[in-house]
């Protein structure tokens, strides 16, 4: 456990938030880049059964 | 190359062997930041351990800003020269600065209640910041209340350059007012008054918010991308499917 004295709070506070906060930017793009692309593959498929049934 | 890059998917090329390396870079250096911040770096004499938090605190500044430039910057080349990805990128990379400004608030918050003695006060630095966070929420929320893109964008764009006026006042608000922020201690890298052994985790951390904002845009942008093709993409098939139903109820 890292100890800072008076300060180990405010530090442990500041660096787990900027963390935290990283780490929502990272799995929010990261997320929605597998979810689009998810979605982008299977309108694909459907774009080619209605184009094989034209 | 510039119009060269203009291209979605040449751009998507382009970045794909990037991204991986960058996505690795970044992590590495925010663990190597993160030991040179808490166990390398000696206390100050008048802040003590406090100064740990200038690591996270003063990058987030830098590229929250900085971000907010290249928003400006990037519609500033959709207007000029129409270039298609611009204002993508810029919508992009919004929610990116958005985060940061934030962190930048809280974080500074965070250092002020053991320096100042208070969470919060409305001093000209941290209120012209708040007033870029007002100006971050507003072009997101701004983007995406017109259904038609390419006009949520123009807006989007008109607000972006209208807040730039912003920035040279949080740069220089600590030297034109009295205020309780303390003043830029890395004016010139020649000359900073900072030691080496404060200047190399901040510079670590530096790099690697840089690479990670990097990284993020690329990402986010390959987003906006798809979320269009989707869009074309449905469209399409709604006109060819009502096209079959018709052929089939003639039939």
């Amino acid at each position: 456990m890292l100890d800072f004295g008076v300060y180990t709070n405010y530090i442990t506070a500041a660096y787990g938030l900027s963390l935290l906060g990283i780490g929502f930017l990272i799995c929010m793009s990261l997320g929605q880049n597998y979810k689009l692309k998810r979605q982008y593959d299977q309108l694909c498929l459907q774009d080619l059964d209605i184009n094989d049934a034209l | 190359m510039f119009y060269h890059l203009a291209h979605p998917t040449r751009f998507l090329n382009f970045t794909l062997p990037w991204r991986r390396w960058l996505g690795i870079l970044t992590l590495t250096l925010f663990a190597l930041g993160l030991w040179l911040s808490l166990f390398y770096s000696p206390q100050d004499y008048q802040h003590k351990d406090a100064v740990r938090m200038m690591y996270v605190h003063v990058p987030a500044s830098w590229f929250a800003l900085s971000t907010y430039v290249m928003m400006a910057l990037l519609h500033g080349i959709g207007y000029i020269w129409k270039h298609p990805l611009a204002d993508m990128a810029a919508k992009a990379i919004a929610p990116i600065g958005l985060c940061l400004t934030i962190l930048s608030l809280v974080t500074g918050s965070i250092w002020g209640k053991p320096m100042w003695g208070a969470w919060w006060v409305w001093d000209a630095r941290l209120s012209s910041m708040f007033i870029l966070m007002l100006f971050y929420i507003g072009y997101i929320l701004l983007i995406h209340s017109y259904d038609d893109q390419q006009y949520a964008l123009k807006a989007g764009g008109i607000l972006s350059l209208i807040g730039v006026i912003n920035i040279p006042i949080i740069k220089w608000s600590v030297n034109w007012w009295n205020t309780l922020h303390q003043p830029a201690s890395i004016t010139k890298l020649s000359s900073p008054s900072l030691h080496n052994s404060f200047l190399l985790p901040l510079m670590v951390m530096g790099a690697a918010y840089l690479c990670l904002i990097v990284w993020l845009s690329f990402i986010r942008l390959e987003n906006e991308i798809l979320a269009r093709k989707i869009r074309t993409l449905r469209f399409a098939s709604y006109a060819k499917k009502t096209y079959l139903q018709s052929y089939e109820d003639k039939a």
